[in-house]
Protein backbone atom coordinates (compact mmCIF):
# COMPACT_ATOMS: atom_id res chain seq x y z
CA UNK A 1 0.00 0.00 0.00
CA UNK A 2 2.74 3.13 -1.15
CA UNK A 3 1.16 6.32 -0.03
CA UNK A 4 2.63 9.53 -0.36
CA UNK A 5 2.83 10.97 2.52
CA UNK A 6 1.87 14.73 3.51
CA UNK A 7 4.94 15.84 5.73
CA UNK A 8 4.97 19.64 4.96
CA UNK A 9 5.80 21.40 8.04
CA UNK A 10 4.11 23.69 9.45
CA UNK A 11 5.98 25.26 12.60
CA UNK A 12 4.23 25.94 15.70
CA UNK A 13 4.16 29.35 16.68
CA UNK A 14 6.83 30.42 19.27
CA UNK A 15 5.10 31.16 22.69
CA UNK A 16 1.97 28.55 21.66
CA UNK A 17 0.35 27.54 24.84
CA UNK A 18 0.84 24.05 25.36
CA UNK A 19 -2.52 22.45 27.59
CA UNK A 20 -1.42 19.25 27.17
CA UNK A 21 1.02 16.32 25.69
CA UNK A 22 -0.07 13.29 24.28
CA UNK A 23 3.07 10.31 24.23
CA UNK A 24 2.21 8.67 20.64
CA UNK A 25 5.51 6.91 20.11
CA UNK A 26 5.48 3.61 19.40
CA UNK A 27 1.69 3.52 18.14
CA UNK A 28 1.17 3.01 14.42
CA UNK A 29 -2.61 4.06 12.70
CA UNK A 30 -5.19 4.18 13.96
CA UNK A 31 -4.49 4.24 17.37
CA UNK A 32 -2.33 7.41 17.01
CA UNK A 33 -5.31 8.84 15.58
CA UNK A 34 -8.02 7.33 18.07
CA UNK A 35 -6.28 8.03 21.03
CA UNK A 36 -5.85 11.67 20.70
CA UNK A 37 -9.21 11.87 19.85
CA UNK A 38 -10.32 10.43 23.18
CA UNK A 39 -7.57 12.75 24.83
CA UNK A 40 -8.75 15.97 22.84
CA UNK A 41 -12.69 14.66 24.16
CA UNK A 42 -11.64 14.94 27.36
CA UNK A 43 -10.39 18.67 26.94
CA UNK A 44 -11.73 21.81 27.34
CA UNK A 45 -12.63 24.53 23.88
CA UNK A 46 -10.19 26.29 23.47
CA UNK A 47 -7.31 23.88 25.00
CA UNK A 48 -4.34 22.61 22.67
CA UNK A 49 -3.07 19.41 22.39
CA UNK A 50 0.11 18.39 21.58
CA UNK A 51 0.62 14.33 19.77
CA UNK A 52 4.15 13.39 19.95
CA UNK A 53 4.57 10.60 17.21
CA UNK A 54 7.06 8.93 15.73
CA UNK A 55 5.41 6.86 12.85
CA UNK A 56 5.10 8.83 9.73
CA UNK A 57 1.55 8.21 8.38
CA UNK A 58 0.05 9.42 11.45
CA UNK A 59 2.01 12.69 10.89
CA UNK A 60 0.04 12.94 7.73
CA UNK A 61 -2.92 11.97 8.40
CA UNK A 62 -3.96 12.54 12.19
CA UNK A 63 -3.89 16.87 11.22
CA UNK A 64 -6.03 15.95 8.25
CA UNK A 65 -8.51 14.02 10.17
CA UNK A 66 -8.82 16.49 12.78
CA UNK A 67 -9.02 19.19 10.68
CA UNK A 68 -11.72 17.27 8.37
CA UNK A 69 -14.33 17.11 11.89
CA UNK A 70 -13.80 21.28 12.51
CA UNK A 71 -10.67 21.58 14.65
CA UNK A 72 -7.72 23.60 14.87
CA UNK A 73 -4.23 22.26 13.24
CA UNK A 74 -1.64 25.05 14.88
CA UNK A 75 1.63 23.28 14.19
CA UNK A 76 3.18 20.16 12.24
CA UNK A 77 6.90 20.20 13.17
CA UNK A 78 10.11 17.65 13.36
CA UNK A 79 11.62 17.67 16.98
CA UNK A 80 14.09 15.56 16.32
CA UNK A 81 15.01 13.02 13.68
CA UNK A 82 12.69 10.41 14.83
CA UNK A 83 9.91 11.95 16.33
CA UNK A 84 7.35 14.72 15.10
CA UNK A 85 4.94 17.26 17.20
CA UNK A 86 1.39 17.98 15.76
CA UNK A 87 -0.23 20.57 17.84
CA UNK A 88 -4.06 20.81 17.33
CA UNK A 89 -6.41 22.92 19.00
CA UNK A 90 -9.70 22.16 20.85
CA UNK A 91 -12.48 24.14 18.68
CA UNK A 92 -15.62 22.51 19.19
CA UNK A 93 -17.15 19.38 21.32
CA UNK B 1 -19.98 -1.09 -7.88
CA UNK B 2 -21.62 -4.00 -6.59
CA UNK B 3 -21.63 -4.14 -2.81
CA UNK B 4 -20.76 -7.21 -0.51
CA UNK B 5 -23.12 -10.09 -0.86
CA UNK B 6 -23.51 -10.11 2.73
CA UNK B 7 -23.65 -6.65 3.08
CA UNK B 8 -25.74 -6.90 6.65
CA UNK B 9 -22.39 -8.20 8.02
CA UNK B 10 -20.69 -4.74 8.03
CA UNK B 11 -22.66 -1.74 10.04
CA UNK B 12 -22.87 1.94 9.13
CA UNK B 13 -21.13 3.96 12.15
CA UNK B 14 -24.55 5.87 10.96
CA UNK B 15 -27.01 3.29 10.74
CA UNK B 16 -25.25 1.95 14.42
CA UNK B 17 -25.87 6.18 15.70
CA UNK B 18 -29.71 5.88 14.64
CA UNK B 19 -29.72 2.83 16.63
CA UNK B 20 -28.10 2.99 19.62
CA UNK B 21 -31.37 2.79 22.19
CA UNK B 22 -32.64 0.09 19.95
CA UNK B 23 -33.46 -2.65 22.25
CA UNK B 24 -32.48 -5.39 19.56
CA UNK B 25 -29.31 -4.34 19.06
CA UNK B 26 -26.44 -5.12 21.25
CA UNK B 27 -22.71 -3.13 20.90
CA UNK B 28 -19.47 -4.97 21.75
CA UNK B 29 -16.50 -3.60 22.80
CA UNK B 30 -13.67 -6.44 22.09
CA UNK B 31 -11.17 -4.77 23.69
CA UNK B 32 -9.06 -5.29 27.06
CA UNK B 33 -10.51 -3.29 30.16
CA UNK B 34 -8.23 -0.54 30.11
CA UNK B 35 -9.05 0.92 26.45
CA UNK B 36 -12.56 0.22 26.99
CA UNK B 37 -12.10 2.52 30.28
CA UNK B 38 -10.56 5.29 28.02
CA UNK B 39 -13.45 5.92 25.73
CA UNK B 40 -15.84 3.67 24.41
CA UNK B 41 -19.30 3.53 22.40
CA UNK B 42 -22.14 4.72 24.77
CA UNK B 43 -23.87 1.39 25.66
CA UNK B 44 -21.30 -0.31 24.74
CA UNK B 45 -20.90 -3.59 26.68
CA UNK B 46 -16.85 -4.74 27.24
CA UNK B 47 -16.06 -8.73 26.10
CA UNK B 48 -12.49 -8.67 25.70
CA UNK B 49 -11.42 -11.34 23.05
CA UNK B 50 -8.94 -12.94 26.12
CA UNK B 51 -12.10 -14.27 27.66
CA UNK B 52 -13.14 -16.45 24.86
CA UNK B 53 -10.22 -18.70 25.20
CA UNK B 54 -10.07 -21.87 27.21
CA UNK B 55 -7.29 -21.42 29.15
CA UNK B 56 -7.68 -25.89 30.30
CA UNK B 57 -7.49 -27.02 26.29
CA UNK B 58 -3.78 -27.64 25.16
CA UNK B 59 -4.62 -25.83 21.93
CA UNK B 60 -3.84 -22.53 22.86
CA UNK B 61 -6.83 -20.04 21.19
CA UNK B 62 -9.24 -23.12 21.40
CA UNK B 63 -12.96 -21.07 22.78
CA UNK B 64 -14.53 -22.55 25.25
CA UNK B 65 -16.59 -24.97 25.44
CA UNK B 66 -20.87 -24.56 25.01
CA UNK B 67 -21.95 -24.15 28.75
CA UNK B 68 -18.88 -21.80 30.02
CA UNK B 69 -19.29 -19.69 26.72
CA UNK B 70 -23.33 -19.19 27.79
CA UNK B 71 -21.97 -18.40 30.88
CA UNK B 72 -19.56 -15.48 29.09
CA UNK B 73 -22.20 -14.21 26.83
CA UNK B 74 -24.73 -13.99 28.91
CA UNK B 75 -22.58 -11.85 31.57
CA UNK B 76 -21.98 -10.15 29.03
CA UNK B 77 -25.85 -9.39 28.04
CA UNK B 78 -25.59 -10.73 24.95
CA UNK B 79 -29.31 -12.59 24.18
CA UNK B 80 -30.05 -15.26 21.26
CA UNK B 81 -32.31 -12.84 19.15
CA UNK B 82 -30.06 -9.72 19.14
CA UNK B 83 -28.22 -7.82 16.45
CA UNK B 84 -25.10 -7.57 17.69
CA UNK B 85 -22.82 -5.29 16.18
CA UNK B 86 -19.32 -5.85 17.19
CA UNK B 87 -15.76 -3.12 17.10
CA UNK B 88 -12.49 -2.59 18.22
CA UNK B 89 -10.22 0.44 17.44
CA UNK B 90 -7.85 -0.85 14.92
CA UNK B 91 -8.61 -2.67 11.84
CA UNK B 92 -11.14 -5.45 13.26
CA UNK B 93 -9.26 -8.06 14.12
CA UNK B 94 -10.46 -8.57 17.30
CA UNK B 95 -13.98 -7.83 16.59
CA UNK B 96 -13.24 -10.27 14.00
CA UNK B 97 -12.45 -13.01 16.31
CA UNK B 98 -15.50 -12.58 18.36
CA UNK B 99 -17.73 -12.72 15.46
CA UNK B 100 -16.12 -15.81 14.08
CA UNK B 101 -16.27 -17.26 17.73
CA UNK B 102 -20.16 -16.14 17.38
CA UNK B 103 -20.79 -17.69 14.48
CA UNK B 104 -19.09 -20.97 15.49
CA UNK B 105 -21.81 -21.12 18.22
CA UNK B 106 -24.49 -20.37 15.59
CA UNK B 107 -25.80 -16.43 16.32
CA UNK B 108 -27.26 -15.31 13.15
CA UNK B 109 -27.74 -11.05 13.29
CA UNK B 110 -24.29 -10.14 13.28
CA UNK B 111 -21.99 -7.09 12.22
CA UNK B 112 -18.99 -5.63 12.08
CA UNK B 113 -18.66 -1.94 12.55
CA UNK B 114 -16.76 -0.59 9.51
CA UNK B 115 -14.11 1.46 10.30
CA UNK B 116 -13.98 0.57 14.26
CA UNK B 117 -13.44 3.12 16.73
CA UNK B 118 -11.09 4.93 14.40
CA UNK B 119 -14.53 5.85 12.10
CA UNK B 120 -16.97 6.21 14.81
CA UNK B 121 -14.80 8.88 16.03
CA UNK B 122 -13.56 10.67 12.28
CA UNK B 123 -17.41 11.05 12.17
CA UNK B 124 -17.96 12.54 15.47
CA UNK B 125 -19.73 10.80 16.75
CA UNK B 126 -19.83 10.45 20.78
CA UNK B 127 -17.81 8.28 23.33
CA UNK B 128 -18.44 8.12 27.08
CA UNK B 129 -15.90 6.89 29.36
CA UNK B 130 -19.07 5.38 32.06
CA UNK B 131 -19.33 1.75 31.44
CA UNK B 132 -22.70 0.50 30.25
CA UNK B 133 -25.16 -1.15 32.89
CA UNK B 134 -25.00 -4.54 31.46
CA UNK B 135 -28.19 -6.85 32.90
CA UNK B 136 -27.05 -10.70 31.99
CA UNK B 137 -29.38 -12.44 29.90
CA UNK B 138 -29.51 -15.84 29.04
CA UNK B 139 -27.49 -17.68 25.75
CA UNK B 140 -28.36 -20.51 24.36
CA UNK B 141 -25.43 -21.63 21.98
CA UNK B 142 -26.36 -23.57 19.10
CA UNK B 143 -22.61 -24.68 17.56
CA UNK B 144 -21.54 -24.92 13.98
CA UNK B 145 -18.90 -27.68 14.18
CA UNK B 146 -18.31 -26.79 10.18
CA UNK B 147 -17.22 -23.49 11.14
CA UNK B 148 -14.11 -24.52 13.11
CA UNK B 149 -11.03 -26.82 12.08
CA UNK B 150 -8.91 -28.95 13.56
CA UNK B 151 -5.51 -30.09 12.82
CA UNK B 152 -7.39 -33.32 11.59
CA UNK B 153 -9.88 -31.45 9.56
CA UNK B 154 -7.01 -30.17 7.65
CA UNK B 155 -5.54 -33.62 7.39
CA UNK B 156 -8.24 -35.15 6.07
CA UNK B 157 -8.22 -32.38 3.10
CA UNK B 158 -4.67 -32.31 2.46
CA UNK B 159 -3.89 -32.29 -1.92
CA UNK B 160 -8.18 -32.79 -2.12
CA UNK B 161 -9.74 -30.46 -5.03
CA UNK B 162 -12.91 -28.58 -4.62
CA UNK B 163 -10.84 -27.51 -0.46
CA UNK B 164 -8.64 -24.42 -0.49
CA UNK B 165 -6.26 -24.00 2.66
CA UNK B 166 -5.44 -20.24 2.65
CA UNK B 167 -2.77 -19.32 5.05
CA UNK B 168 -2.83 -15.45 6.02
CA UNK B 169 0.07 -14.73 8.26
CA UNK B 170 3.11 -12.76 6.07
CA UNK B 171 5.19 -13.70 4.12
CA UNK B 172 8.05 -14.66 6.24
CA UNK B 173 5.97 -16.70 8.46
CA UNK B 174 4.21 -18.68 5.32
CA UNK B 175 8.04 -19.48 3.65
CA UNK B 176 9.19 -20.30 7.11
CA UNK B 177 11.83 -17.32 7.16
CA UNK B 178 10.26 -16.24 10.12
CA UNK B 179 9.90 -19.22 12.77
CA UNK B 180 7.35 -18.61 15.58
CA UNK B 181 6.97 -22.85 16.60
CA UNK B 182 9.09 -26.09 16.70
CA UNK B 183 8.88 -25.95 12.50
CA UNK B 184 8.75 -23.48 10.26
CA UNK B 185 6.57 -23.01 6.75
CA UNK B 186 3.05 -23.54 6.38
CA UNK B 187 0.46 -26.75 5.93
CA UNK B 188 1.50 -28.52 2.11
CA UNK B 189 -0.76 -26.96 -0.18
CA UNK B 190 -1.76 -23.81 1.66
CA UNK B 191 -1.60 -20.30 -0.16
CA UNK B 192 -0.66 -17.48 1.09
CA UNK B 193 -2.98 -13.93 1.48
CA UNK B 194 -1.96 -11.64 3.95
CA UNK B 195 -4.53 -10.74 6.18
CA UNK B 196 -3.69 -7.12 5.45
CA UNK B 197 -4.20 -7.27 1.73
CA UNK B 198 -7.76 -6.58 2.45
CA UNK B 199 -7.65 -3.61 3.90
CA UNK B 200 -7.73 -0.90 1.88
CA UNK B 201 -6.34 1.95 4.39
CA UNK B 202 -5.21 1.57 8.14
CA UNK B 203 -5.81 5.61 8.88
CA UNK B 204 -9.37 5.04 9.24
CA UNK B 205 -9.62 1.47 8.72
CA UNK B 206 -11.15 0.50 5.71
CA UNK B 207 -11.67 -3.27 3.68
CA UNK B 208 -11.03 -3.02 -0.62
CA UNK B 209 -14.10 -3.45 -2.51
CA UNK B 210 -16.02 -6.73 -3.20
CA UNK B 211 -14.56 -6.94 -7.08
CA UNK B 212 -10.75 -6.30 -5.37
CA UNK B 213 -11.29 -8.77 -2.38
CA UNK B 214 -12.40 -11.66 -5.17
CA UNK B 215 -9.68 -11.10 -7.40
CA UNK B 216 -7.16 -11.27 -4.79
CA UNK B 217 -8.63 -14.35 -3.62
CA UNK B 218 -8.68 -16.00 -6.40
CA UNK B 219 -5.40 -14.89 -7.21
CA UNK B 220 -4.51 -17.88 -4.58
CA UNK B 221 -7.11 -20.29 -5.87
CA UNK B 222 -10.28 -19.35 -2.97
CA UNK B 223 -13.42 -19.32 -4.89
CA UNK B 224 -16.36 -19.82 -3.58
CA UNK B 225 -17.00 -22.66 -5.46
CA UNK B 226 -14.81 -24.98 -2.73
CA UNK B 227 -14.62 -25.46 1.04
CA UNK B 228 -12.31 -23.17 2.42
CA UNK B 229 -10.49 -22.94 5.43
CA UNK B 230 -8.33 -20.06 7.12
CA UNK B 231 -5.33 -20.57 9.06
CA UNK B 232 -2.75 -18.08 10.75
CA UNK B 233 -0.48 -18.37 14.03
CA UNK B 234 -3.12 -18.27 16.56
CA UNK B 235 -6.50 -17.77 14.97
CA UNK B 236 -7.09 -14.26 15.04
CA UNK B 237 -6.20 -13.06 12.09
CA UNK B 238 -7.36 -16.32 10.41
CA UNK B 239 -10.78 -15.24 11.83
CA UNK B 240 -10.15 -11.40 9.97
CA UNK B 241 -10.03 -13.30 6.73
CA UNK B 242 -13.33 -15.59 7.56
CA UNK B 243 -14.95 -12.37 7.77
CA UNK B 244 -13.85 -11.22 4.88
CA UNK B 245 -14.85 -14.07 3.23
CA UNK B 246 -18.56 -14.46 5.05
CA UNK B 247 -18.95 -10.68 4.03
CA UNK B 248 -18.43 -12.37 -0.12
CA UNK B 249 -20.95 -14.20 1.14
CA UNK B 250 -19.15 -17.38 1.61
CA UNK B 251 -20.53 -20.16 3.18
CA UNK B 252 -17.92 -22.91 3.04
CA UNK B 253 -15.73 -21.42 5.46
CA UNK B 254 -14.23 -22.28 8.61
CA UNK B 255 -11.08 -21.06 10.92
CA UNK B 256 -8.61 -23.56 11.82
CA UNK B 257 -8.22 -22.09 15.15
CA UNK B 258 -5.53 -23.63 16.38
CA UNK B 259 -3.28 -22.46 13.48
CA UNK B 260 0.34 -22.69 13.19
CA UNK B 261 0.79 -22.62 16.79
CA UNK B 262 -0.74 -26.49 16.85
CA UNK B 263 0.67 -27.54 13.47
CA UNK B 264 3.92 -26.15 13.35
CA UNK B 265 4.49 -27.89 17.08
CA UNK B 266 3.54 -31.45 16.36
CA UNK B 267 6.14 -33.71 14.36
CA UNK B 268 3.56 -35.85 13.00
CA UNK B 269 2.36 -33.04 10.61
CA UNK B 270 4.00 -32.49 7.57
CA UNK B 271 5.20 -28.98 6.69
CA UNK B 272 6.04 -27.37 3.25
CA UNK B 273 8.84 -24.07 2.88
CA UNK C 1 24.45 -0.97 42.85
CA UNK C 2 26.78 -2.51 40.27
CA UNK C 3 24.13 -5.37 39.79
CA UNK C 4 20.70 -3.57 39.95
CA UNK C 5 18.82 -4.20 36.59
CA UNK C 6 16.55 -1.92 34.98
CA UNK C 7 12.97 -3.32 34.82
CA UNK C 8 10.97 -1.95 31.52
CA UNK C 9 7.50 -3.12 31.43
CA UNK C 10 5.69 -4.04 28.21
CA UNK C 11 2.08 -3.77 28.78
CA UNK C 12 0.78 -6.43 26.09
CA UNK C 13 -2.91 -7.22 27.91
CA UNK C 14 -6.12 -6.70 25.31
CA UNK C 15 -3.30 -6.85 22.46
CA UNK C 16 -3.77 -9.63 20.15
CA UNK C 17 -1.46 -11.36 17.36
CA UNK C 18 1.05 -10.08 16.13
CA UNK C 19 1.12 -7.07 18.30
CA UNK C 20 2.04 -9.00 21.82
CA UNK C 21 5.49 -10.11 19.66
CA UNK C 22 5.84 -6.61 18.21
CA UNK C 23 6.09 -4.90 21.06
CA UNK C 24 8.48 -7.77 22.72
CA UNK C 25 10.68 -7.67 20.35
CA UNK C 26 10.80 -4.01 20.05
CA UNK C 27 11.78 -4.22 23.74
CA UNK C 28 14.37 -6.60 23.49
CA UNK C 29 15.96 -4.35 20.26
CA UNK C 30 16.25 -1.47 22.45
CA UNK C 31 17.17 -3.00 25.55
CA UNK C 32 20.66 -4.48 26.66
CA UNK C 33 21.99 -6.69 28.95
CA UNK C 34 21.36 -4.52 31.71
CA UNK C 35 17.92 -4.21 31.16
CA UNK C 36 15.06 -7.18 32.41
CA UNK C 37 11.43 -6.80 30.21
CA UNK C 38 8.47 -7.69 31.74
CA UNK C 39 5.63 -8.60 29.03
CA UNK C 40 2.41 -8.44 30.18
CA UNK C 41 0.14 -10.38 28.32
CA UNK C 42 -3.49 -12.41 27.99
CA UNK C 43 -3.39 -13.94 24.24
CA UNK C 44 -2.47 -17.57 24.70
CA UNK C 45 -0.83 -17.69 21.04
CA UNK C 46 1.96 -15.33 22.51
CA UNK C 47 3.23 -18.12 24.45
CA UNK C 48 4.64 -19.19 21.73
CA UNK C 49 5.32 -16.40 19.62
CA UNK C 50 7.46 -14.71 21.84
CA UNK C 51 9.57 -17.11 23.23
CA UNK C 52 10.30 -17.90 19.05
CA UNK C 53 11.24 -14.51 19.05
CA UNK C 54 13.84 -14.72 22.34
CA UNK C 55 15.87 -17.27 20.92
CA UNK C 56 16.46 -15.60 17.43
CA UNK C 57 17.27 -12.37 19.55
CA UNK C 58 19.65 -13.99 22.16
CA UNK C 59 17.39 -14.01 25.26
CA UNK C 60 16.03 -16.15 27.96
CA UNK C 61 12.08 -15.76 28.98
CA UNK C 62 10.24 -17.32 31.99
CA UNK C 63 6.24 -17.83 32.18
CA UNK C 64 4.55 -17.20 35.57
CA UNK C 65 0.71 -17.45 35.83
CA UNK C 66 -0.32 -14.95 38.68
CA UNK C 67 -3.88 -15.01 38.92
CA UNK C 68 -6.83 -17.70 37.56
CA UNK C 69 -7.37 -15.19 34.61
CA UNK C 70 -5.47 -16.08 31.25
CA UNK C 71 -2.80 -14.28 32.03
CA UNK C 72 0.69 -14.19 31.88
CA UNK C 73 3.84 -12.70 32.45
CA UNK C 74 6.60 -13.24 30.91
CA UNK C 75 10.37 -12.09 32.03
CA UNK C 76 13.17 -11.66 29.59
CA UNK C 77 16.58 -11.58 30.51
CA UNK C 78 19.97 -11.04 27.89
CA UNK C 79 21.77 -14.45 27.38
CA UNK C 80 25.18 -14.49 28.22
CA UNK C 81 28.00 -14.03 25.65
Amino acid sequence: MAVELDLTVRPIPAGTDITEDIDLRGEVCPYTFVKSKLALEEMEVGQTLRLILDHLPAVDNCPRSFKNEGQEIIGVEPINDEEWAVVVRKVHD
Amino acid sequence: MPSYANSDLLVTADWLAANLSNPNVRVVDTRGAARYAEGHIPGATNLPVARLDDPTHPIRSMPLPPERMAMVFGNAGLANGQTIVLYDDGPGLMAARLFWVLEYYGHEKLGILDGGLARWLAENHHVTRDPSQVTASTYTPHPHPDRLSSSDDVKAVLGKPGVALLDVRSHEEYTGAMVQAARGGHVPGAKNCDWQTALAGLNIPALKSADELAAQFAAAGVTPDKQVITYCQGGVRAAHSYYVLRLLGYTNVSNYTGSWGDWGNDPNLPVEN
Amino acid sequence: MPDAKNIIEVDARGDVCPVPMMKAVKAMKAATSQDIIEVWIDYAPALDTIPSQCNRLGWEFRVEQTTDDPEWKMTLTKKDG
